[in-house]
């Protein structure tokens, strides 16, 4: 086993490194350590916007990162240790993800943490979950990944992640909320260790006491091309996203207007306006004008530059209705009752 | 077989392609792979490629045209045996992970009809917090996608079904597994050449290495033929000035000789495949399904084995006649059983006129035993060339003493104190009786793959032999078979070409077997040997032929050697000169048929032959002087 305590706290950096190792590392055993600043990861297959508070993240200006193993959406900080290994996947039809799991949970007990293994493959301590973790396999090569909150603050982590919308309908693998805690609570008396003092103990436990690996020139070259073309990008953080229909309705100085998306890879497949305002124009044109734009603010801007919208519905702005498309407000549009409207 | 080309659809939007230029003009021949034009939509240049070998029959569309994507652009005759295996679907299941039983297909990476690189990812899957991408292991098209992304399904649900085109390579870094189903001369050769190419090879064998060819076949013959050769020419040296008394046969060294020459060669053979690291496993193998085998080992227990490969090279078995009194007698053996006999019978008949039973009749005649050979057609070796069997068969009557009854069907074989009588009808009705205390059962061969279920395997058989294309592929994706299973030429050295022809596809080469130039060898006295058409199959093809014949006793050396019956033939078309079989009846006419066969497959004429200057005094040159006679200007005749 080969250890590697990445330095940088990066989060598209650090997920791009830990592909490229998936990638690039394809004999021998590895562990990679490291730390993200504050921003939400989400999981291969979820609905970004479904799972994140937009309107908090934007605020906050979290990056939001999608991953490439299973499994929910988990807001990270510093306080947050992530682990990763990458081996040989062996026969998948025999995988266990206790394999992985049982050195941590061995590694926190022997710290004094009551931490016991879940089903869901959860590590729990006094019935909070502290650790969870994710997969992908490659061909014959399997990145097993998880999260040991360690001193992360729970409050930012409640508030980053939404609480299950009624607005979004998708396919898409939905984040189960656990209540969480901390493994710094659990420490045994004497040990006030810092999050890096607790890395480094890791790093000789699950590390087995191996040597220490830092990535060759090719490696990091690898990683900054992935965090730049891949990981940075809205078409993979956003775009990857499963298709999905989202449904609101919101009441603007024109009147009431519900909206009906079909969001595939991204962009709107369909989209439906009905309400109580005074429509001049026949709204299928400007459905038609839509379909097939990226869901974002900035192209639904460009879209929708020097459309007469009051045609179609009567006093609204573009920034109104790119705020009602995306379900981001801006400060321009947030004004009053944030939830009017909410079914 | 025609086959239409079509215009390809290069790219999702695309809806026609202009041709821009014809590789090849019709009439010309193609092989799968070769190009066949260039076809542009407008930035796109692209070269398409020949799915069949054969000839291009005609196109439909010049350079320049624009055709719709799907039309008819050309149409190819397909090269019989190159038509593509039937079976090339190959279903994609959804993986097994663990302890889930079930995942959720989450995203296609490629629509219906996208084509599909090895290596390239098809679909997703999440099972809980796991993703799996799964990626292809074969080039082809994605027919038919069942399970639409979303779709949770329980491990080994189909979720779509690929379409290969002909041969599929894996990229991958990893050595390809291959599974050998034999260890004869084609199986141990196909095992050794894989495990050069780089594969990680099991060869399953569930009796001898080396096979039938080492251990029951050509070589304990030879060696038997070697011993009554030593034997007839220690006691016919007078001529030659060599006078030897009390010569003896003992027969029990003779055995031991055969035994002794066969369990070399076989232990030559096992190191061979442990220094090329070939795993050899001792078993009988069967098929659980596609390129799964299950083998039961010696010891009771079975092993599975999971190949990316498959090479089947499970031989041949005698066939035994269904002839009354033959099965339950003690009397009668085969082939095997005559290779081991523990005594020297004074008398043998020989049903069947074939290689084995005239190499056997030989061999027995010259240790002293009294020989007759009954056959049912009115020649001896069908497949050999007509004229030099007469010869043939006249030398062995007159000098090997051996009795010929042709055109004589056995109808029973009755078992009698000291030994047994073999009945046969000749054409007019009239019974005939041969008494003997041996009856050698030697009508030919049948391909084996007893206990294999190639049907689990998803192998198709025709006619009691595995089908396959010249690159040797079944009908099965990934599995080959090679040797006497296929039926092709049941020759260990036709078996051992196929074997490195299988090896070479199945490590992602492009090789075909080529048969035309395999000779053909049988070991009388004296020996017999002939490659390409013979004079009947040269005339059945409606061809003008140059037959050039030089007869032995015009053979300085083969009057040295005392072996002066023979003759050389050399057949050549007569347009081009071209030489299409050459066939020997001479003292070691196996080895010389190496230098016509050379001249068949190099496609020589007998200008290029006779070009060539032959050693003297040789036996070879002999073939010279028959390309000579084929013009008419043989100098060692007189023609007149």
């Amino acid at each position: 086993m080969r250890a590697y305590c990445i330095g940088e706290t990066d989060p598209y950096w650090n997920l791009a490194m830990e592909e490229a190792a998936l990638q690039g590392c394809t004999e021998g055993d590895y562990l990679l350590l490291w730390r993200n600043a504050p921003s939400v990861i989400v999981g291969r297959y979820q609905n970004t916007a479904e799972e994140i508070d937009q309107n908090y993240i934007r605020d906050r200006g979290l990056p939001v990162v999608r991953r490439i193993t299973g499994g929910g959406c988990v807001y990270h900080d510093l306080g947050n240790l992530n682990y990763s290994y990458i081996t040989d996947a062996g026969n998948t039809e025999e995988l266990s993800i206790a394999r992985f799991t049982r050195p941590v949970v061995e590694a926190l007990r022997a710290l004094g943490v009551p931490a016991e293994l879940t089903g869901r493959n959860d590590i729990l301590a006094d019935g909070k979950k502290i650790s969870g973790c994710a997969q992908v396999i490659e061909g014959e090569r399997i990145l097993h990944h998880g999260t040991l909150l360690f001193s992360a603050s729970l409050e930012d982590a409640a508030q980053a992640l939404r609480v299950r919308s009624e607005k979004y309908r998708s396919k898409s693998t939905k984040s189960v909320r656990a209540r969480i805690g901390n493994i710094s609570e659990f420490l045994s008396a004497g040990k006030n260790w810092s999050v890096l003092e607790f890395r480094d103990y890791l790093a000789d436990c699950l590390g087995f006491g191996g040597e220490r690996f830092f990535p060759g020139a090719e490696l990091l070259a690898e990683a900054g091309r992935l965090a730049k073309e891949k990981y940075r990008s809205w078409e993979w953080n956003y775009g990857e996203s499963p298709p999905f229909q989202y449904h609101d309705k919101k009441g603007f100085s024109c009147g009431l207007i519900e909206l009906s998306l079909s969001v595939e890879e991204g962009r709107i497949a369909a989209v439906m306006f009905r309400g109580d305002f005074l429509a001049r124009r026949r709204l299928s044109e400007l459905e038609g004008r839509l379909r097939g734009c990226a869901l974002r603010r900035e192209a639904l801007a460009g879209r929708l530059e020097g459309v007469p919208l009051e045609e179609y519905f009567g006093s609204i702005s573009a920034e109104e209705l790119t705020a009602f498309l995306t379900g981001v407000e801006t400060p321009e549009t947030r004004g009053g009752d944030l939830d009017a409207g909410n079914g | 077989m025609l086959e239409t080309v079509k215009m390809p659809k290069l790219k999702a939007d695309m809806k026609s392609g202009t041709i821009k230029k014809w590789l090849k003009k019709p009439g010309e021949s193609l092989e799968q792979g070769d190009g066949l034009f260039t076809v542009s939509d407008g930035k796109l240049v692209k070269t398409i490629a020949a799915e069949w070998s054969g000839v291009l029959e005609s196109v439909a569309a010049g350079e320049g045209d624009s055709v719709e994507c799907g039309a008819p652009v050309a149409v190819i005759r397909v090269r019989e045996e190159d038509t593509p295996a039937v079976e090339t679907l190959v279903e994609l299941r959804m993986p097994k992970v663990g302890s889930a039983g079930e995942g959720t297909l989450k995203k296609w990476f490629k629509r219906k009809g996208d084509p599909v690189a090895a290596g390239e990812m098809l679909f997703s899957m999440a099972s809980g917090k796991l993703v799996q991408n799964i990626t292809s292991e074969w080039n082809g098209v994605l027919e038919e996608v069942l399970l639409p992304a979303g779709t949770a399904a329980s491990a080994g649900t189909v979720a779509g079904v690929l379409r290969i085109s002909g041969r599929g390579s894996r990229k991958k870094e990893e050595p390809l597994r291959v599974a050998v189903v034999g260890g004869g001369p084609g199986g141990y050769v196909a095992a050794i050449r894989a495990a050069q190419l780089g594969g990680k090879v099991t060869l399953v064998e569930k009796q001898w290495i080396g096979g039938t060819c080492l251990n029951v076949g050509c070589i304990p013959t030879k060696a038997l033929l070697h011993s009554a050769e030593l034997y007839y020419e220690v006691s016919h040296g007078q001529e030659a000035g060599v006078c030897a008394a009390g010569v003896s046969l003992d027969w029990a060294q003779v055995q031991r000789n055969r035994a002794r020459i066969s369990q070399t060669l076989s232990e030559g053979v096992r190191g061979l495949l442990d220094l090329n690291g070939v795993e050899v496993i001792r078993g009988q193998a069967a098929f659980a399904g596609p390129k799964r085998l299950r083998v039961a080992l010696e010891d009771g227990s079975e092993q599975e084995l999971c190949p990316d490969r498959v090479i089947l090279a499970t031989g041949s078995i005698p066939a035994m006649p269904p002839i009354p009194g033959v099965e339950g007698n003690p009397d009668c053996i085969d082939s095997t059983g005559a290779l081991t006999l523990e005594r020297l019978p004074k008398s043998m008949v020989l049903i069947g006129g074939g290689v084995i039973g005239v190499e056997l009749a030989c061999a027995y005649a010259r240790f002293g035993t009294e020989v007759t050979v009954v056959e049912m057609l009115p020649r001896l070796l069908p497949p050999m060339d007509g004229e030099l069997t007469e010869l043939a068969r006249r030398c062995m009557e007159t000098r090997e003493h051996i009795r010929f009854s042709l055109s004589t069907q056995v109808v029973r074989v009755e078992k009698r104190d000291g030994g047994s009588v073999v009945w046969g009808k000749l054409p007019d009705g009239a019974e005939v009786q041969f008494p003997a205390e041996k009856v050698l059962v030697a009508v030919g061969r049948r391909p084996s793959f007893d206990g294999l279920a190639p049907e689990l395997g998803g192998v198709e058989t025709q006619r009691g032999a595995v089908r396959v294309n010249s690159r040797m592929e079944t009908s099965a994706p990934g599995v080959y078979a090679i040797g006497d299973c296929n039926g092709r030429q049941m020759l260990a050295h036709a078996a051992s070409a196929m074997g490195e022809t299988a090896a070479e596809n199945a490590l992602g080469g492009s090789a075909r077997f080529d048969g035309r130039a395999t000779p053909s060898c049988v070991y009388c006295f004296p020996e017999f040997a002939g490659v390409g058409l013979t004079e009947e199959q040269a005339e059945a093809a409606g061809k003008d032929l140059l037959i050039g014949r030089f007869p032995m006793a015009a053979n300085g050396k083969s009057l040295i050697q005392e072996s002066t019956e023979g003759m050389m033939k050399v057949i050549a078309e007569k347009a081009d000169g071209r030489i299409l079989g050459v066939h020997i009846l001479g003292p070691r006419a196996t080895d010389l048929i190496a230098e016509a066969a050379l001249a068949v497959q190099a496609g020589m004429t007998i200008g290029q032959l006779s070009a060539v200057v032959h050693a003297h005094p040789t036996v070879a040159e002999a073939l010279r002087e028959a390309a000579l006679a084929a013009e008419g200007r043989a100098i060692h005749i007189y023609e007149g």
